[in-house]
């Protein structure tokens, strides 16, 4: 790779040395190797590397690799991993960094040059240059390196300090880095490699059905706490299993001795396990490096987003920074952060040309109030489409659940669709959808659904559409599911009495959610009492409505249009079935080449 | 002093055949609160004094600073009317005591829609005519709705005093202004003659055409003359009526009529001579201080007794006005023609109820409404709402035109989006109290029965801005039409809260404007932004300020600059048949675009072709009118977009194998394509699509919605790019009165806003010209103002959304090309920007 020598050698590029020493240090022996398409025609030479490497280090292992992942190549491909019955996954290239449920897996970020002194210098003029023009009250500058940029994180700190110094700023520097390079599963049941201990290969072929119900015991915690600390979590983690079967014990016990196997090797990147959002709870919470936990409880100021950690100096507030993106334009964890921090004062530089773009994309305060459309739109939405866009993120599951009794309790039907990457295709063929909740995690979302037939919307959206009016605008927008998970489902029966209410979508009124639910449970009685009578009279003079699935078929999905023979033309004559055509569909035999 | 009380109008509510409902209909400024409030002081409301002055029914705060009605306003009067007058009257009646309910609208054509919204609750209209600047576009536009609601119109030909001070008129050149005014109105209210409504002609000579000076409180009709006349000849009143009007002519030396004039200097028409000269010479005599001369004469007209002592030491303007008013009540005469010539409810609703009502017209409800039965069941329909003094809350108001609507009556609210045998937009709720509106104060009352105007509390949550109310039991009611209006909303601004956290107010406050204005729309667009849709600059500024300062609680609010939305068209045919592939390859649509034939986008715009038509009726429509293809007019999927639009999809293959399984699909793509058209994301309009062939997979699974939609979208793009695409703009029609002077500045100015004349005309006996042009949408705002500054404020024009026009520049940049992908068939169509 010609990037190779300007960013370190080879085996520098794609961490040969440190997936070695995960493997090795965690003794698994099947591993499967997730790349994204770009990076695909370099996959068997690091599958060799990482073998040898390996073999080196005196473990023999077996190596898969993965590709064309079926959601997003950002999220560990977890379904594909545990068809090869893989203990890990060692991700390559740019990931979001979400929760895993069931398998851990290893972060390989690739590298992309990076002039460090060059870019602190243009950072340090810029923030001095923004330091004059009345921005007095920016107090911090948080620069917020893209993934492939991490490599060179420590490099760019001291740069960026001695250029400060240089230029006398008085502005503090704060660099962010990568809030953990490996995660493992949120249950602490992590799969266990085969070795030589019998009962670990016990633990090993039951652990599926073990780990899911820890899975969802340690979920239900962490739920509770809302925004918990990790050494609670992992605490009951520990508990947990204890009072299920002897199996769980068993994992259990063996998951804590990783903690304090692994501890030691990775202290100086678990510093940076801070856990001031909710959605780094579930990042690392088998860690025993307690250290860190303390530490993030101490420093109220550490913040995470889009898979990086940083720290505010001591009495900053966000509001008081300026905010820098350092790395490409297009980079899916940068419109996360955009989105979800809109009202922060931005910045984005470009080291590789070397361009410099100062306030919110325009893009992304359009694509914001965009969503605000479609927020109003699926108030107004009858029948909801879970579309489930992900199997690997921790909590889907149960996000996905808690989409559905939200739009129940707002008197929404739901269909749950499971159907691979989700595409307009696919899509279209539920037409009776109006709109489209895609359960994903936050890099994962389809924020541009023009070619959809029907919108698709982020569960973030979906609470916010399906709840009642008053907790809408509250807080910032998010993408992921997290906020969906920590809120409690309860019924909000406390709206006013049958008010209907007002739409802008398109000027008219809706009935208020509660008449509604009753009207519907009263028809699904209706029509079962109606499939055993002839007539349902509901009074004098008047015959009831009934509604069943057949009955919607032959009237809404049955074409009734201005013509034949409905409105006057004549049917059409039958004609003698004729020789199709044969060949291919890309081009039929009886066609011209191209 | 109010000369009556809410018991006694209440008692007359019951007497369906004393009651009028009229509305006050006119051109901008020709007078129409002026001349209500003289009706209003009759009824001791405010004092005789201020009649003219107080404009009682414009009740805002802006309408007084402007001058100009904004709203409609109802008010209910009560009138005794002396026995004599009602000598000859025919029609039934119960007393002498009658009810007006009466609405003052607005005249300005940005405010049409209250018109509208007024004429669906009356059942006459009392159409004020300026007698210098006749019959303008909104006196044309206002009768036209008035005649298509079956509304029976009235005249007053208003601002006399003009005649007789201003412009200083010989009886002759007033007569002949006066003459070709009604005959100019009388030209339009043929053109929308209605068999049922019978002759809606206005003659003066059968006094349905009164004179007015409304500022100065007085009116006549030709029965007033005709009674003070009829003695002293001896001759009955209407023998004398016609002799004082039309070709009569009377010379007082040879005491004869004749047809034609002699020629003979004493010899003048009946109308100059007894009606037009007295008034000129009272005028002139209080105008000149002659009083020796004036107190001579109101001794002779029997007016001395009514004057004051006071009032003797009036001079000038004064004098006149108090004189007059007493002579001439604008009151009397107005209200007369009112009660002999506009119908009662009960008459009205015998011709009124097959425009009113949707269902069938023989069940019960239609019926109780044809009789104005108010033991009937209850139809009422709300027109509109009223602001009430409390903020955020409304009063439904409107008319009852069967049955009774009692205070804690449960009524079932039909919205306008309610289909019979659906819950949609259906509501039951309780009225919490039914009032009368009496300006700009409301008055409870126990129960409002049928053919009467009544507002009610309680019900502004159910009900956006119209909706028709029955019993809670008439679960098989179908509702009242809706109403139809003359303008739409093409002018838009998106407006966003100051502070961001003020959204909810600001969505609130849409919510509420929504409501108080008939035409507005309040929307949250695609993009998220926040449009307020109205029909000109006039109405959102108006729109925009009750936003501001009534319904958002102080909120500020950012505007954007007014945005004109386009529409997207072809010019030509598709220069190739397109075809697109399905996303799994199996299946193939072959379609082709056209525009539609010159006439048809504007008849399926007015609904003369539609989607609901009987297709029979549809295809000869469509194959005499516009030369389709007898079998092809058969053949039509559907319109769009919104299932009504004008565009086409049209069906013209032979015998191809499945189609009738993707049709829903193709119809929900071109639905969607309609919408969202490929070069702009506007509506489209005017295109005929038409698909030529298709290849289907054979199995039903490959050719799902799925794979069909997509496709067919893509086709239809791709149909409508290779057809000389072109966007077409709105175009307003102005209509223009100025001077001679300054018509180089409105030409000029209508030259650097792209507008063009098309019409000039000088209006006869008046240094007035008038002018016709069009006027793109988008170049019409701050028009006014500019042509104003232009014309030193002599020129004031009206703006009527007129068409659309087709822009003859190709939208598609010479940078842009077309490539077609694929082999030799084209039609997977994208935009290549180089």
């Amino acid at each position: 790779m010609s990037a190779a020598c300007e960013t370190g050698s080879w085996e520098q590029f794609w961490d040969i040395e440190g997936t070695a020493i995960y493997i090795v240090s965690r003794n698994y022996t099947i591993i499967t190797l997730q790349f994204p398409d770009d990076l695909l025609k370099e996959a068997k030479r690091v599958a060799k590397a990482v073998e040898d490497a390996c073999t080196a280090n005196g473990l023999q292992i077996q190596t898969f690799v993965l590709a064309d992942t079926t959601y997003n190549s950002l999220g560990v491909d977890e379904v594909a991993a545990q068809h090869a019955s893989a203990h890990c996954v060692i991700h390559y290239g740019r990931a979001s960094l979400s929760p895993l449920s069931s398998l851990p897996a290893y972060f390989v970020f690739t590298r992309v040059p990076l002039d460090c002194g060059k870019t602190a210098d243009r950072v340090v003029s810029w923030a001095t240059q923004e330091g004059i023009a009345a921005m007095a009250g920016k107090r911090a500058v948080v620069v917020l390196p893209d993934q492939p940029l991490l490599w060179a994180v420590e490099e760019l700190r001291s740069c960026l300090s001695s250029a400060a110094k240089k230029a006398g700023v008085g502005q503090l520097f704060v660099v962010a880095d990568v809030a953990a390079r490996q995660l493992d599963p949120t249950s602490s049941a992590t799969p266990q490699p085969s070795s030589s201990d019998s009962t670990n290969t016990i633990a090993h072929t039951s652990n599926t059905t073990v780990h899911r119900a820890t899975m969802i015991a340690a979920q239900t915690v962490g739920i509770g706490n809302g925004c918990c600390n990790s050494s609670a979590l992992s605490g009951s983690c520990q508990e947990q299993p204890a009072r299920g079967s002897e199996d769980a014990g068993q994992v259990s016990t063996q998951a804590a001795g990783y903690v304090a196997a692994n501890g030691p090797v990775k202290s100086s990147k678990e510093e940076f396990m801070a856990r001031d959002e909710s959605e780094m709870v579930d990042a690392q919470p088998s860690s025993g490096d307690t250290r860190a936990v303390r530490e993030g409880v101490s420093s109220p100021s550490s913040m995470a987003a889009a898979g990086l950690v940083w720290e505010l100096p001591e009495g900053v507030d966000a509001e008081d920074c300026l905010w820098l993106w350092l790395g490409d334009d297009d980079a899916p964890a940068l419109t996360q952060l955009l989105m979800t921090q809109s009202r922060m004062h931005w910045a984005i530089y470009n080291p590789r040309e070397d361009s410099m773009r100062e306030g919110l994309p325009s893009e992304i305060s359009r694509t914001l109030c965009k969503r605000h459309f479609l927020i109003e739109k699926a108030k107004n939405s009858n029948i909801i489409g879970i579309v489930v866009g992900t199997l690997g993120v921790a909590g889907y599951l149960e996000a996905a659940e808690q989409v559905r009794k939200l739009a129940h309790v707002a008197g929404k039907k739901t269909y749950t669709l499971l159907m691979g990457k989700p595409s307009p295709v696919k899509l279209a063929n539920f037409p009776e959808i109006d709109i489209f909740v895609l359960i994903a995690d936050a890099q994962g979302q389809i924020l541009d659904s023009k070619e959809f037939y029907a919108p698709l919307i982020t569960p973030y959206e979906a609470q916010l559409a399906f709840t009642a009016e008053a907790a809408s605008v509250s807080g910032d927008y998010r993408l992921d599911f997290d906020a969906l998970l920590c809120s409690a489902p309860e019924p909000s029966i406390s709206e006013q009495e049958g008010a209907p209410r007002f739409s802008l979508v398109d000027g008219s009124h809706y009935r208020g959610s509660g008449e509604e639910s009753a009207g519907m449970a009263d028809t699904t009685a209706l029509s079962e009492y109606a499939s055993r009578a002839l007539h349902v009279r509901e009074g004098p003079g008047k015959l009831a409505e009934v509604k069943s699935a057949a009955q919607y078929l032959a009237e809404r999905r049955t074409f009734r249009g201005l013509e034949t023979p409905y409105t006057g033309a004549e049917a059409k004559p039958v004609v003698k079935y004729v020789a199709g055509r044969s060949g291919r569909a890309a081009q039929y035999e009886d066609e011209p080449a191209a | 002093m109010v000369k009556f009380t809410i018991e006694q109008i209440r008692a007359l509510m019951d007497y369906k055949d004393n009651i009028r409902n009229m509305s006050v209909i006119a051109h901008v400024d020709h007078g129409k609160s002026t001349l209500t409030d003289s009706l209003v002081a009759a009824a001791g409301i405010i004092a005789m004094d201020n009649a003219g002055d107080a404009r009682l029914t414009d009740t805002r705060q802006d309408e007084q600073d402007r001058c100009i009605t904004i709203k409609s306003t109802g008010i209910s009067l009560y009138y005794q009317i002396e026995d004599e007058k009602l000598k000859g009257f025919t029609g039934p009646r119960e007393g002498n005591d009658y009810l007006i309910n009466l609405i003052d609208s607005p005249g300005h054509v940005d405010f049409s829609s209250e018109v509208t919204a007024a004429l669906r609750i009356t059942d006459g209209a009392l159409v004020v005519v300026d007698c210098v600047e006749g019959v303008c576009v909104q006196t044309e536009t206002v009768l036209r709705q008035a005649l298509i609601e079956r509304i029976r119109p009235v005249m007053t030909v208003n601002k006399l005093d003009r005649c007789f001070l201003e412009l200083m008129l010989d009886g002759e050149e007033a007569y002949n202004g006066f003459r070709r005014t009604i005959e100019s109105a009388n030209v339009i209210m043929a053109t929308y003659a209605d068999e049922l409504l019978g002759d809606t002609q206005v003659y003066p000579e059968k006094g349905t055409v009164s004179f007015s000076a409304g500022l100065h409180g007085w009116a006549f009709t030709l029965t007033v003359f005709a009674d003070l006349y009829a003695k002293k000849f001896g001759v009955e009143r209407v023998k004398m009526m016609e002799k004082l009007w039309g070709d009569n002519f009377f010379d007082p030396a040879t005491k004869k009529w004749t047809k034609k004039h002699t020629g003979a200097k004493t010899c003048m028409r009946g109308f100059v001579q007894f009606v037009y000269e007295p008034i000129k010479t009272i005028i002139d005599a209080c105008m000149n201080d002659n009083k020796a001369k004036l107190w001579a004469m109101t001794d002779k007209l029997g007016i001395s007794a009514k004057l004051k002592k006071e009032d003797k030491d009036l001079v000038g303007k004064p004098l006149m006005k108090k004189i007059m008013q007493s002579w001439l009540p604008a009151h009397e005469a107005l209200l007369e023609m009112m009660i002999w010539h506009l119908p009662s409810p009960g008459i009205a609703q015998k011709y009124r109820v097959e425009n009113l009502y949707e269902g069938p017209l023989d069940d019960q409800y239609a019926n109780a409404i044809r009789t104005c039965d108010s033991k009937g069941p209850l139809m009422l329909y709300v027109s509109k709402m009223i602001p009430a003094s409390d903020k955020g809350r409304f009063f439904a108001f409107g008319r009852v035109f069967a049955g009774t609507v009692c205070t804690g009556a449960k009524v079932r609210i039909m919205g306008p989006n309610y289909i019979p045998g659906q819950k949609k937009d259906l509501y039951v709720k309780t009225v919490q109290r039914t009032v009368l509106c009496m300006g700009r104060r409301q008055e409870a009352v126990e129960n409002v029965p049928c053919g009467n105007t009544v507002a009610m509390v309680g019900l502004d949550q159910f009900i956006t801005k119209n909706a028709t109310l029955t019993n809670e039991k008439c679960e098989d009611a179908h509702p009242i039409k809706a109403m139809k209006f003359s303008v739409s909303p093409v002018v838009r601004v998106a407006v966003e809260p100051k502070n961001p956290s003020d959204l909810p107010k600001l969505v609130e406050g849409l919510k509420r404007l929504a409501k108080s204005d008939p035409m507005v729309q309040c929307q949250i667009e695609e993009t998220g932004e926040h449009i307020i849709a109205g029909a000109g600059e006039l109405h959102l500024e108006i729109c925009l300020k009750d936003l501001q300062e009534d319904f958002m609680g102080g909120a500020e609010i950012r505007i954007s600059d007014p945005v004109v939305s386009f529409r997207e068209t072809v010019s030509q045919q598709s220069d190739h048949i397109c075809m697109s592939k399905s996303p799994n390859k199996h299946n193939r649509l072959y379609l082709q675009a056209r525009p539609i034939e010159e006439g048809l986008a504007e008849a399926i715009d007015e609904g003369k072709v539609g989607p609901r038509d009987d297709p029979k009726i549809r295809s000869k429509i469509l194959s005499e009118e516009f030369g389709w293809d007898k079998d092809l007019a058969k053949k039509i999927w559907c319109f769009g977009p919104d299932t009504t639009g004008p565009n086409l999809l049209t069906d013209v293959t032979k015998g191809v194998q499945y189609l009738n399984e993707i049709k829903d699909s193709c119809v929900a793509a071109f639905q969607w394509a309609t919408k969202e058209g490929v070069m702009a994301e506007e509506n489209m309009r005017g295109c005929v699509f038409e698909v030529c062939d298709v290849v289907m997979h054979a199995d039903a699974i490959h050719r799902g919605g799925g794979q069909i939609i997509p496709t067919c979208r893509r086709v239809l793009y791709a149909c409508e790019l290779t057809a000389q695409p072109r966007l077409a703009e709105p175009v307003y029609l102005v209509e223009i009165q100025a001077p001679e002077q300054s018509l180089g500045g409105i030409y000029s100015v209508l030259n650097q806003k792209r507008g063009h004349v098309f019409e000039e005309a000088q209006r006869p006996g008046t240094p007035i010209f008038n002018l016709k042009a069009y006027l793109p949408v988008i170049e019409s705002f701050g028009f006014t103002g500019t042509l104003r500054a232009a014309t030193s404020g002599q020129a004031f024009p009206q703006c009527v959304f007129d068409h659309w026009e087709t822009m003859s520049q190709d939208p598609l940049p010479a940078t842009v090309q077309l490539l077609s992908i694929g082999s030799s068939a084209a039609g997977q169509c994208c935009f290549c920007d180089h």
